[in-house]
């Protein structure tokens, strides 16, 4: 039996499980329908009697809930509790135009960085690590999650949060970091630069790496695991529901258990949004069951994966997902910053030299992944002079950092080059492999 | 799961719903409270609980066994007893007498015994055996109406309003019996409209608003919920702005 953070919960009986989840699920519905506009006219367009919620099977018969509809709702629509109540605010980028906005009451803070613990203790971290943590620290709710978590364990925090990657490895070798939180493709970033500065992993003192919040595989892991010398463990969660702490693989690697005292979890055909059974590959839906500020009803977190209950060897009794292995919608994991096609469009159309043809390129320039643009512009302007070229190329790179929150590579190219289609457009061209 | 688990239940007077989709349980030698204000329902839970009154929906599940819809006299045969609200002594009768009144359903060889029990823990009452128990302050009146649901050896004690018409400190001193009792093995769901009370000593709570749950958790985090403090703590706060 491992360590775990909260024991009595993390190994909690099915039937008290389902117990706790019923009364979790059917509280959370009284408040919502009670102070959420927006679920309390959903539920009665939908002519939804949640007192006929009886069973958590009867779960289906709810409506989903949709980033759309966190769009709609922006930026406090979906508040369950009045703003003094809220501590905290954290957001993510959004489809297109407006972020959506997350909020914290303080026993959401408290719950968070809870379920944070679980899942750093469960990855190996205990009080005596040296917590090394590359997550951006912001908006984005990976770097304080992850924090919190770890402080609440005891551990020793070193917010080094991302970029500068001579200083990050510095900075290991120096103030003996044992654990690293960052993104699988950091990881091998920083592999990488220690490789050409010379640095082994015997001169550093990680044991442990927590990764999330981009898809990596098996062959990553292995390369991670040997070329740090760590035990590296995947992590899952999304700023809408909590953020990091709604799943994480224990030592044993086998999937990552669901916090599920919290987060009651399907999966659906993403199709016809019918329930599938256990153990079958479809969309992640979660519903928050305890969160205050910003409870969601059936979440389709647009993630494909496959859930199953396994006898972990850990002794934890939580369901467990598997590593995600794909979005339902055009979403992009762009070294962890999500991005969406939509938002480079919506870019574009501000600017009058800018055409509608435009391909995305997501490429691997050594471990970090590289967006390339590639826009056709009019012909006037292809054939201008390089000034006023280079002008607007800065301007767009500008705003496209400003709206999706990390720098792509814009490249101009001639009229008529790139490919039309007909029918729909296929604008992307992911050529990573995970 | 070991003791009381209540799902979905619903309880009807006629037209009005008092009870609408509650789902709570208690865990073998867990001390809940269930806090409302007055009319959310919290004596038709008991009463549902307890099969004074007859459920419309929902089940009531106690170690395993349903028994929904059993009348009070098998729930106290499952070991279930219920301290009702206001004390209701009879007053006339001696505090043993009393005590008596409670053990009508249960064998006679244990009584002794039990009744030992309930003195080591009630001094108070012992000495006062042989008074009638109107004589008895309202603290101790209390501990009466205690003792008399003890004799018959409940697993799990019901608790409909302890603190009622009590004096804080005397409020202070009951409570402190119920953790005693707790410490012995007693199982304990009491609802209070004194949430202050109740959530200092219980290990969780939930909350019930016109016969709906709206909220549960540990008592720790619930007294430091802020619709709680302003709802049921009166703690006063100054509105900075509001969406």
């Amino acid at each position: 039996m491992e360590n775990m953070w909260q024991h009595e919960e993390e190994t909690m009986s099915l039937d008290e499980l389902r117990q706790f989840q019923l009364e979790r699920l059917q509280s959370t519905l009284n408040r919502v329908s009670e102070n959420v506009d927006f679920y309390k006219n959903k539920f009665k367009q939908c002519n939804i009697d949640i007192t006929k919620i009886k069973s958590l099977d009867d779960i289906k018969y709810l409506p989903f809930t949709t980033k759309q509809d966190l769009r709609d709702n922006y930026p406090y629509g979906m508040f369950a509790v009045p703003l003094k109540d809220i501590v905290r605010i954290h957001s993510s980028s959004g489809t297109t135009g407006k972020p959506t906005v997350v909020g914290y009451t303080r026993r959401d803070l408290e719950t968070w960085k809870n379920l944070v613990a679980r899942i750093m203790v469960a990855g190996g971290v205990s009080a005596n690590d040296i917590v090394h943590i590359a997550f951006s620290y912001g908006l984005f709710t990976g770097g304080f999650g992850l924090h919190y978590g770890a402080e609440h364990i005891g551990a020793s925090v070193i917010p080094v949060s991302s970029g500068n990657t001579k200083r990050q490895i510095m900075i290991m070798q120096d103030y003996r970091s044992s654990v690293l939180v960052c993104t699988p493709s950091y990881a091998l970033h920083i592999a990488e630069t220690m490789q050409n500065e010379g640095i082994s992993r015997n001169d550093i003192y990680l044991k442990y790496a927590l990764l999330g919040s981009e898809p990596w595989g098996e062959k990553i892991r292995a390369e991670i695991e040997s070329r740090l010398g760590v035990t590296a463990t995947d992590n899952y969660g999304l700023s809408e529901i909590i953020g990091p702490g709604v799943s994480g693989e224990c030592l044993y690697k086998n999937g990552l258990h669901i916090n599920e005292d919290h987060f009651y979890a399907e999966i659906i055909n993403p199709d016809t949004g019918e329930v599938l059974p256990e153990g079958e590959k479809g969309e992640l839906v979660l519903t928050t069951l305890t969160k205050e500020a910003m409870p969601l009803i059936r979440y389709r977190t647009r993630d494909i994966t496959r859930l199953f209950r396994d006898k972990c060897p850990c002794g934890r009794t939580f369901i467990k997902m598997e590593k995600p292995s794909g979005r339902t919608d055009d979403m992009l994991i762009i070294n962890g910053v999500n991005v969406f096609p939509s938002q480079v469009e919506e870019v574009f159309k501000e600017f009058d030299q800018a055409t509608p043809h435009y391909m995305i390129f997501i490429k691997k320039k050594g471990h970090l992944d590289l967006m390339e643009i590639q826009l056709e512009i009019s012909e006037n302007l292809f054939f201008d002079e390089m000034k006023k070229q280079r002008a607007l190329l800065e301007k767009m790179n500008e705003r496209m950092f400003n709206v999706l929150g990390i720098k792509p590579k814009i490249k101009f190219v001639e009229p008529k080059t790139i490919e039309r289609f007909e029918g729909k457009a296929k604008r992307v061209i992911d050529e990573r492999q995970f | 799961m070991k003791m009381l688990k209540v799902k979905s239940l619903f309880v009807n007077y006629g037209a009005v719903e008092a009870l609408k989709n509650i789902s709570l349980h208690i865990k073998e030698k867990e001390f809940v409270a269930l806090i409302g204000s007055n009319g959310a329902g919290k004596t038709s839970l008991l009463n549902a609980i307890m099969g004074i009154v007859k459920p419309k929906d929902g089940e009531v599940i106690f170690n395993d066994k349903n028994i929904t819809g059993f009348p009070p006299e098998r729930k106290v045969k499952e070991k279930i007893a219920l301290v009702l609200e206001g004390r209701r002594v009879f007053a006339n009768m001696t505090v043993l007498e009393n005590i008596e009144v409670g053990a009508f359903t249960s064998d006679n060889k244990n009584f002794i015994k039990r009744l030992k029990f309930i003195y080591d823990i009630f001094p108070v009452l012992k000495e006062r055996s042989w008074q009638p128990a109107g004589m008895l302050s309202g603290g101790e009146q209390q501990m009466l109406a205690i003792a008399r649901a003890l004799i018959s050896e409940p697993k799990l004690l019901l608790m409909d309003e302890p603190s009622m018409g009590l004096a804080p400190l005397v409020i202070k001193d009951v409570y402190e019996k119920l953790l005693i009792l707790k410490e012995t093995g007693l199982t304990i769901f009491l609802v209070e409209q004194n949430a202050a009370a109740a959530l200092k000593y219980a290990d969780r709570g939930y909350v019930l608003e016109n016969g709906k749950i709206v909220l549960q958790g540990k008592s720790k985090e619930l007294l430091e919920d802020n619709e709680i403090k302003r709802a049921y703590l009166g703690k006063e706060y100054k509105e900075k702005w509001e969406r």
